[in-house]
């Protein structure tokens, strides 16, 4: 019925995606024993270089950079640059934040915010991450999101 | 021309492809696309959803059995054969979509990265790993599980869930798809076309398709393992009206025999007041066949491909046929038989067997021959002579230049003497085939 290139192509697919799984999930599992003891409490595993936001300021967990006096523009280009976990700027509402120390935190999954990072999130953010839903974020989540404020889009701020 | 006709199939897919790769493309700038290992992984997880997604809307697109695929794509059959491939295809990259995208969590936090793979609050995603993993175990069972006919259609036909739950998940999740509205219109209409096709065919399809309504009147055996069936119209304005060469798909109202459906070629001429099929005792739903009784209401459903002499301009042809393959060939006599214009063909056809007790249709291509100057049929039996080559042919038919090849037999033969006959320089436009793969 099927062709034997699709069914060779098929069976090295699934091959490659079981290695794969299987791999991060022991990776997964290495790693959250591991880091047991630095659990937050909420039965939500604490990633390696994030850290409550609680319990440290923004300014303390930023690595150490070369550009002290530097300025930076916020415009669409730089916050592209802050576009991973470790790294994550989004621009909701024509302002941009600095999330990277929240997004372990995030109730919804990290997972929901990692894809947006360096990007215009607003629609994501209004919408709660559903396309056409006019649900937003709490009150409690839009005061939450002024700790992490880094400027308004076309500002000139100091460099990260 | 020709070039077009043969290939639109993949001109159609390679276009449906294209389209939203190119907006998200531009979306924004590449360096940020492609700027480092984990933007790199990022960007081909997404680009495997988008393709992924698309080939699996056109691949449901396709099984939707639509008679304007039919007539430009080249014959359901080669519709069928592009539907399983690309079926296959969207698999593959639904596969490696998560994987991809997985990278990145892993390089914050490899805990993250497989919590990624659990059921979460995230009803997006959960979509999404029911929509993988419910195609996979379907996949698994249709690539490598050797069910029954019915049994494997039966399950095949709950990909159109998995299609819809992966629809959901990439209606609700965040994404290129929903931040860009032409992007997000393109793939929802091709999903909603795919669901559309799906819910035509699979869940409404025994009211909206049209069938002809039949009944028995005799069946035959012709020896060998091969029954003859001859049906006769309900009611003689409701009778169906097909090509020479086509085939249509049956199923018989009679509990014994079971109600699936089954594709067959016919075997009569088109101008007959009966449909006949000739049907080889090959397996579980041939071997009831013969249980079937005179008077029993057969739903026929067609007529379906291209496969027929008199799609081709060219009356210099060679028929090459394989066991029961000869029932296009024999329908396509008896029709040409009857041409006015049937001294103008000239047509040498290979009768393709095991042993002489295999030629079961003889007797009707004898009066063929007798009606038709030009028509030859050359026995082949593969006991006494090995199997048929392209050589042979092309010596047996003084060359093979300025002529069309028609094939229809078992797969490996059909593949092996097409390969044979394109060594031999004769162009792939110049070869048709019947394979059936449904």
């Amino acid at each position: 019925m099927f062709n034997t290139f699709s069914k060779k192509v098929v069976s090295v697919a699934l091959f490659i995606f079981w290695v794969g799984l299987v791999a991060i999930l022991t990776a997964g599992l290495l790693s959250y024993e591991k880091n047991k003891p630095a659990s937050n409490g909420n039965n939500f595993p604490v990633a390696r270089s994030a850290v409550s936001a609680s319990n440290i300021s923004l300014a303390t967990i930023k690595p150490p950079t070369n550009n002290i006096g530097k300025k930076v523009t916020l415009n669409l280009a730089e916050i592209a640059k802050h576009n991973t976990a470790e790294n994550c700027w989004l621009l909701i509402n024509s302002k941009v934040y600095d999330v990277t120390s929240y997004i372990s935190e995030h109730p919804g999954g990290a997972y929901t915010i990692v894809p947006t990072c360096g990007t215009n999130a607003t629609q994501a953010y209004d919408t709660n991450g559903r396309s056409g839903s006019s649900r937003g974020h709490s009150q409690y989540a839009n005061s939450l999101l002024g700790n992490y404020y880094v400027g308004d889009l076309g500002q000139n701020v100091n460099a990260p | 021309m020709d070039f077009l006709k043969k290939n639109l199939s993949w001109l159609v897919v390679v276009l449906l492809v294209f389209i939203p790769v190119l907006l998200w493309l531009g979306m924004i700038p590449l360096k940020f696309r492609f700027g480092g290992v984990i933007a790199i992984c990022t960007s081909l997880g997404q680009l495997a959803a988008l393709a992924g997604m698309v080939l699996f809307s056109w691949s449901l697109i396709l099984s939707a059995r639509l008679k304007f695929f039919d007539r430009y794509l080249g014959g359901l059959n080669r519709v069928y054969v592009n539907h399983h491939r690309i079926g296959a295809a969207a698999f593959v990259l639904l596969l490696f979509h998560p994987l991809f995208l997985t990278v990145r969590l892993g390089a914050h936090s490899l805990v993250m990265a497989a919590k990624f793979w659990l059921p979460s609050g995230n009803w997006a995603l959960n979509f999404g790993l029911a929509a993988l993993f419910g195609m996979m175990v379907l996949l698994i069972l249709t690539f490598f599980v050797s069910l029954k006919y019915s049994a494997w259609k039966n399950t095949h036909k709950y990909l159109g869930a998995a299609f819809f739950l992966g629809g959901l998940h990439a209606l609700m999740i965040t994404s290129d798809i929903s931040r860009n509205p032409i992007l997000r219109y393109y793939m929802f209409t091709l999903a909603l076309l795919g669901i559309a096709a799906y819910v035509y065919r699979t869940i409404l399809g025994r009211w909206l398709v049209r069938r002809y309504l039949y009944v028995v009147d005799e069946i035959k055996n012709l020896g060998n393992s091969v029954a003859e069936i001859s049906l006769l119209p309900l009611d003689a304005n409701q009778a169906m009206s097909y090509t020479a060469g086509q085939f249509g798909f049956i199923h018989f109202n009679d509990i014994q025999v079971g109600k699936e459906q089954h594709p067959f070629s016919f075997v009569s001429a088109p101008s007959d007041r009966y449909i006949k099929f000739a049907i080889k005792n090959l397996g579980d739903y041939t071997s009831v066949l013969s249980r079937l009784s005179k008077g029993t209401v057969a739903q026929l459903e067609g007529p379906y491909g291209r496969f027929s002499f008199l799609n081709c301009k060219n009356k210099k042809q060679i028929w090459l046929a394989g066991g029961i393959g000869i029932t296009p060939f024999v329908s396509m006599g008896l029709y040409l038989a009857g041409l006015p214009d049937a001294a103008d063909y000239s047509i040498d056809l290979y009768y393709c067997v095991r042993d002489a007790a295999e030629m079961v249709l003889s007797t009707e291509l004898t009066s063929v021959c007798q009606k038709c100057t030009d028509f030859r049929v050359i026995s082949f039996c593969s006991n006494a002579q090995g199997f048929i080559n392209a050589k042979f042919v092309s010596d047996t038919s003084n060359g093979l230049a300025d002529k069309d090849i028609f094939l229809c037999g078992p797969p490996p033969m059909v593949k092996s003497l097409k390969e044979q006959f394109k060594q031999m320089g004769v162009s792939h436009n110049h070869i048709h085939s019947e394979e059936f793969s449904f």
